[in-house]
C-alpha cells in the first residue's frame, strides 16, 4: 500500500468512526423547548403556565424562544431564550412582584436535545442578576427557598449544579438597585465533566422575591458531548495524513 | 397638614400620565414599531409590556411599572429591559422610556441602575457606549447619566454583571412643563444580550405659596370650628 492511499484509508476510518458526537443536522424544525411557572402557598404549588411563547430560528445560533406573562396576582413576567439543541440554552428571565405579599416562584426552563450525550459532557453554566426596590418601599429582598440553589442546572430532569445556595440579596433605598454575580462552574468550558445526558437540559431558578418589587436573571447552561474514540480518531488520522503529506 | 390635604384642597403640584407612556427605539438593526401593554396595578400605577424586533434584533421590556401620585406629588418610572443582537454584526441601539406629565415647584430626584451581560456568540463579546450607557431625564435635558463610555467584554457563552449603581436626593430647581424619561444607548456585539433594571423616581417640592397655603388652611378650619 503506497503512503497517499494509507493517508486515505486512515482518513476514511477516521471519518467512518466519528459517530454521533460530532453530528451536525442543518435545524428545520423549533426544537422542544417547555417554560413552566409556579408558585409555593400554603396549600403546595401552583402551575400558572406552561409551553408557552413564541420560538423564531435565528441563523448562526438556534431558535430564540420568548414569552411574557402579565397577571397581577402572581407577577409581571418576560423570558427569551437562546438554545441550540446540541446544545446550550442562555437567556434572561425578569419578574416583578406585582402580589401584595412576599412570593416563592419556580421557574423552569427545558430544551429537549439532540444527539444524545450517552458518554458524558462537559458542562459549564453562569448566572447574574439584579434587583431592584421597584414600589419605593426601600427595601427589596431575594432570597432562595430553604437555604436551596437559586440557579440549578439540569440534566434529564435532575440537578447537574447549583449556584446561590442560601443566597440573600437586599436593597435598602427607596428604588434602588442592586446586581449581584451568582457564580459559575465549569469554565474555562471543558474543564468540567458532567453526567451522560439521554433528553433534556434546563435551567431551574427558585426564590423568594418581596412584594412589589423586581428582578432580572441572566444565565447559561452548555453540555458539549465530550469527544468520543471516532472523534479522537480523525483527529489522529488527520493528523497522521498531514504529517505524511509534509513528509512527502 | 399634609401633601394629601393638599392636593385635596385643590392646589395640586402636577400631573402625570404613567398609563399612556412612550416606547421608542432607534437601531442600526433597522426600524420596526414598538408594541406595548398596559396593566394597572394600583390607582394610578400601570406595569407595561412590549417589545420591538427586527432582523434577529429586539428589544423588550417588561416589570415597566411607571407609577404617579396626586396625593403625595411623586412618581417613579421603573425600566427592565432586555437588548438582544442575535445578527451576525454589532448593532447599536437607542431606547427610550418616556412618562408625560407637568409639576408645578422644584422636585428631588433619585435613581439606579443594575444589569447584566450575556455573550452567547463564539468569539468575544462586547457591550459598549460612546458617552452615558443610561441616561435620566426631565423635559429631554439630562438630570443624571450613569455608566460613561462603558465598555464590558465577556467570553463566549458566559455572562458579566455590570455592577450597579445608586443616587438620591438630587435637587431640580424648575418645574416640569413636559415630561422625565429614561434612555439607553449601547452597542452589543453579534451574539449579545444586555439586561437593564433601573429606577428614575421624583419628589415635587412644595413652593414657599404651597407652603404658605399649608399653614393658611388650617389656620381658616381652625377659624371656622371656633366659630
Amino acid at each position: 500500500m503506497t503512503n497517499k492511499l494509507r493517508s486515505a484509508f486512515s482518513l476514511l476510518l477516521a471519518v467512518a468512526c466519528i459517530g454521533p458526537a460530532s453530528a451536525a443536522v442543518a435545524d428545520v424544525s423549533a426544537p422542544g423547548f417547555s417554560f413552566t411557572l409556579s408558585t409555593l402557598g400554603n396549600t403546595g404549588s401552583t402551575n400558572y403556565a406552561s409551553d408557552f411563547g413564541t420560538a423564531t430560528q435565528v441563523p448562526a445560533y438556534g431558535w430564540l424562544f420568548a414569552g411574557a406573562m402579565n397577571n397581577p396576582g402572581v407577577g409581571n413576567l418576560t423570558w427569551a431564550y437562546l438554545v441550540d439543541p446540541d446544545p446550550f440554552i442562555t437567556g434572561n428571565l425578569s419578574l416583578t412582584n406585582t402580589t401584595g405579599q412576599t412570593q416563592d416562584y419556580i421557574i423552569d426552563f427545558m430544551l429537549n436535545i439532540d444527539p444524545v450525550l450517552g458518554a458524558g459532557s462537559h458542562i459549564a453554566g453562569q448566572a447574574s442578576g439584579s434587583l431592584t426596590d421597584a414600589n419605593g418601599s426601600g427595601a427589596a429582598l431575594l432570597t432562595s427557598i430553604l437555604g436551596g440553589p437559586v440557579y440549578t442546572a439540569l440534566g434529564d430532569g435532575n440537578t447537574i449544579q447549583g449556584l446561590m445556595s442560601g443566597a440573600s440579596q437586599s436593597v435598602s433605598s427607596s428604588f434602588g438597585t442592586a446586581s449581584f454575580s451568582g457564580g459559575s462552574f465549569g469554565y474555562p468550558i471543558g474543564s468540567l465533566v458532567g453526567p451522560a445526558i439521554q433528553s433534556t437540559i434546563g435551567i431551574r431558578f427558585a426564590f423568594s422575591l418581596s412584594a412589589g418589587d423586581s428582578v432580572s436573571f441572566s444565565s447559561i447552561f452548555v453540555a458539549n458531548p465530550i469527544p468520543g474514540p471516532g472523534a479522537l480518531a480523525l483527529v489522529l488520522g488527520v493528523g497522521l495524513a498531514g504529517s505524511r503529506r509534509r513528509r512527502q | 397638614m399634609s401633601l394629601a390635604a393638599l392636593a385635596a384642597s385643590g392646589q395640586a403640584l402636577g400631573s402625570f400620565q404613567p398609563a399612556t407612556p412612550l416606547f421608542s427605539v432607534v437601531s442600526t438593526a433597522g426600524s420596526a414599531s414598538t408594541s406595548n401593554s398596559a396593566t394597572q396595578l394600583a390607582p394610578g400605577v400601570y406595569a407595561h409590556t412590549g417589545g420591538w424586533l427586527v432582523s434577529g434584533a429586539s428589544v423588550s421590556w417588561t416589570s415597566n411599572v411607571l407609577g404617579w401620585s396626586d396625593s403625595t406629588n411623586s412618581g417613579f418610572l421603573n425600566s427592565n429591559i432586555v437588548v438582544k443582537n442575535n445578527t451576525a454584526t454589532s448593532q447599536t441601539f437607542l431606547f427610550t422610556v418616556t412618562m408625560m406629565g407637568t409639576t408645578a415647584g422644584s422636585a428631588t430626584f433619585g435613581g439606579s441602575l443594575g444589569g447584566q451581560f450575556v455573550n452567547a456568540g463564539p468569539s468575544l463579546g462586547s457591550l459598549t457606549s460612546s458617552g452615558p450607557l443610561w441616561s435620566a431625564s426631565i423635559d429631554g435635558a439630562a438630570v443624571n447619566t450613569q455608566l460613561n463610555n462603558a465598555l464590558f467584554f465577556a467570553l463566549p457563552f458566559s455572562v458579566e454583571s455590570i455592577g450597579s449603581s445608586n443616587f438620591s436626593n438630587q435637587a431640580y430647581a424648575s418645574s416640569i412643563a413636559s415630561s422625565i424619561s429614561v434612555k439607553y444607548s449601547l452597542t452589543l456585539s453579534a451574539g449579545g444580550e444586555a439586561t437593564f433594571n433601573s429606577s428614575f423616581s421624583l419628589q415635587v417640592v412644595p413652593s414657599p405659596a404651597a407652603l404658605a397655603l399649608f399653614g393658611f388652611t388650617p389656620l381658616m378650619g381652625s377659624r371656622r370650628r371656633r366659630r
